[in-house]
């Protein structure tokens, strides 16, 4: 091939890779009247439902942990003939494809609703467009408080951060703490329970540490909060970097009570950190004692032989939710939306009650929790 | 004082694991002149056999799997460089940088499949670190920083007192003249591609000790080894390990006053400061600089 072909066809490989790499620029809105809102077969055939969750990437823990859920209650839903399809898309933790991911689904697959995501970051890039395109989304486990502004095809499993806040500050009630230290993870979740604590939280705050997502070393993150001698210390993060701050701290001999929020009560925690993560304590957004509970548990534990894994109880209730509201008003988002609603009022489902209240946002139901000899258990309060 | 003390060895910790990670780059780039951008996920695959050999299947002790590893990275590297990159060797820089990407995502995507994209850890006890002096250090991470010095000095020794290392200097000096020496300039480069490799696996197992194992953990590590390779100076080997180590401190310091989302961008700041005060970097030769221009 003559040399200027060559480097033709070199700069055209540069261009694309450049341009595959470039975030994803939103297509611009389109002008007045929208089609109406994806529409499916009459009941009697099967509904297609999309699914937008971090399946790879630094949170895969969760997304994969979610489609488990998922699928058992497939299990269930599709146990006398087909009824929904489950289409399942990666967004990688990123807001960018989670964007790319949905208009997949909403123009090539016509769903009327879509499960997802897990990130707060995520779900909150997903609201415009959902409530643009009037397909419902209903995300198992986003919590931040900006989420009831997002419109009424927006709905959430699991109680806001303003709720999480509250409940930390109980917890430090009950250990008598008159001074706490911060540390969270810098995205919207992180901040959005950070602020929802210091807000309900009436002693005194040493500090507030930020530390970044997908970051492997925070030694220096740890020194500052060491630094300011704290006992009780409060963590909200994710799995991936929140064990590796109580491993750090560990070595760099931190010894406090930590506190985590509700995703980090989860086995992969305990197994990143190893003996480092014994006695520290944490949220739990659920309860695991209820007779739901633990039939999903043995239902999960047949299935997957493991113990559920973290939030696939969420995301189990999520889809039955959704299978309700069809299997009520068809395979359609105005009715999912009406459905949605009505069905959850009395719902108690593996997760706890789900009543969507005026925003679409459960209720939010705590357990605390301890790592004992390397698992998570029930705290017992004296 | 104590905390200053405490965060100057955590940067040594972090820089020492930069500096053995920069120095097969820069080993690479002295020879061919081309920037590896492969040689993070190069690390991250030896990381990945270290974990293979010695959790996931062979259970072998962890210094036998780490050895193992980095002698099959070796073989990997010497692959990747006969396939990839020899036979464009006469073709513009652009193709072979392209290449060179495209290699490390084929390299990042296969350890994904094959190994899953959950974090893998290698479960070593956790220790409170032992005290010495006002600072706090664990036995892993004195062996991070001795395994980082130990293996710059043997490739100390192998580019000075042995044949090979005297070939390898030759050809990175002028390759032609080497050649017409009677040095063959692609058993050459398949063994600087090799010890470039072995010396990423290291730097990968160490860090995996140390943070754990994500598929994607190439990236950062090309991004920091590329800044400490052209802050110690492109073409300098020695230049990048006093680079690595100086981008682990700063980071460290750094993080104590500034918040810490900008850590990663010390890193590229100073890259970037670097490349405009003072393009030959901290020791290398203005004339290796050129290829930046190009």
């Amino acid at each position: 091939m003559s040399h200027k072909v060559l480097k033709l066809l070199a700069l055209l490989a540069v261009a694309v890779l450049v341009a595959s790499c470039a975030p994803a620029t939103p297509t611009p809105a389109p002008q007045a009247t929208q089609p109406a809102a994806a529409t499916q077969p009459p009941a009697g055939q099967v509904c297609t439902v999309g699914f937008i969750n971090h399946l790879t990437g630094d949170a895969a823990v969760y997304g994969q942990s979610m489609k488990k859920g998922v699928e058992l209650a497939l299990d269930k839903i599709n146990a006398n003939g087909e009824k929904i399809r489950v289409i399942f898309e990666d967004d990688r933790l990123s807001a960018a494809d989670a964007q790319t991911a949905f208009l997949k689904l909403v123009d090539s697959d016509k769903v009327p609703v879509i499960l997802g995501s897990g990130s707060s970051t995520v779900t909150l890039s997903l609201c415009p467009k959902a409530e643009e395109r009037k397909v419902v989304l209903i995300s198992s486990i986003s919590t931040a408080p900006a989420l009831k502004q997002c419109g009424d095809y927006v709905f959430s499993a699991m109680a806001t951060d303003d709720a999480q806040g509250p409940e930390w500050a109980k917890v430090a009630e009950y250990l008598k703490a008159d001074e706490v230290a911060v540390m969270y993870i810098n995205n919207d979740y992180g901040i959005g329970v950070k602020d929802a604590f210091l807000n309900s939280y009436k002693g005194k705050v040493l500090i507030a540490q930020p530390f970044e997502l997908g970051a492997k070393d925070f030694r220096t993150e740890i020194l500052k909060v060491k630094a300011t001698n704290p006992k009780v210390v409060f963590i909200v993060d994710h799995v991936a970097e929140g064990s590796i701050v109580i491993k750090q701290a560990a070595e760099l001999g931190m010894k406090v009570q930590w506190v985590t929020d509700v995703s980090m009560v989860a086995q992969e925690v305990i197994d990143l950190a190893g003996a480092a993560a014994e006695g520290i304590m944490g949220l739990r957004a659920g309860s695991t004692q209820t007779p739901q509970y633990k039939e999903f548990e043995e239902a999960f534990r047949k299935k997957f032989n493991e113990p559920p894994t973290i939030w696939s109880d969420f995301s189990y209730d999520t889809m039955m939710l959704v299978a309700m509201a069809i299997d009520k008003y068809g395979c359609n988002s105005e009715g999912i939306k009406k459905g949605l609603m009505e069905v959850s009022q009395d719902y108690v489902g593996p997760s706890g009650p789900k009543a969507f209240n005026e925003y679409g946002i459960s209720p939010g139901v705590y357990e605390w929790m301890i790592v004992k000899d390397g698992k998570w258990v029930l705290f017992e309060k004296k | 004082m104590d905390i200053f003390a405490q965060l100057l060895v955590n940067g040594l910790i972090a820089g020492g694991t930069y500096a053995l990670a920069a120095v097969g780059y820069s080993m690479v780039y002295s020879i061919l002149k081309f920037i590896n951008f492969a040689h993070g996920s190069i690390a991250m695959v030896g990381a990945y056999i270290t974990f293979f050999l010695a959790i996931q299947s062979l259970h072998l002790p962890l210094p036998a799997a780490f050895f193992l590893s980095m002698l099959l990275t070796a073989l990997l590297g010497i692959s990747v460089e006969r396939i990839a990159y020899r036979p464009l060797r006469r073709a513009p820089k652009l193709s072979t940088l392209t290449t060179a990407i495209a290699v490390s995502f084929v390299l990042d995507a296969a350890v994904m499949i094959l190994m899953g994209a959950d974090i893998k850890t290698f479960s070593l006890p956790v220790m409170q670190g032992y005290s010495i002096g006002p600072v706090l250090i664990t036995p892993v991470q004195i062996i991070i920083i001795g395994a980082s010095f130990f293996f710059m000095l043997l490739l100390y020794i192998l580019l000075t007192r042995t044949k090979l290392g005297k070939a390898i200097r030759a050809v990175a000096d002028d390759p032609s003249l080497a050649e017409a020496s009677g040095i063959n300039a692609n058993v050459i480069i398949a063994a600087v591609f090799g010890i470039g490799s072995a010396l990423a696996a290291a730097a990968g197992s160490l860090i995996g000790l140390d943070t754990n194992l994500q598929p994607t953990m190439g990236f950062l590590i090309t991004i920091k080894a590329f800044a400490a390779v052209v802050l110690g100076g492109l073409g300098s080997v020695y230049g990048a390990i006093v680079g690595g180590f100086i981008i682990g401190i700063v980071e460290n310091l750094g993080v104590w006053v500034i918040p810490p989302v900008w850590k990663d961008t010390i890193a590229y700041g100073i890259l970037i400061l670097v490349l405009f005060v003072r393009p030959a970097g901290l020791f290398g030769s203005v004339e290796q600089a050129g290829v930046l221009q190009q």
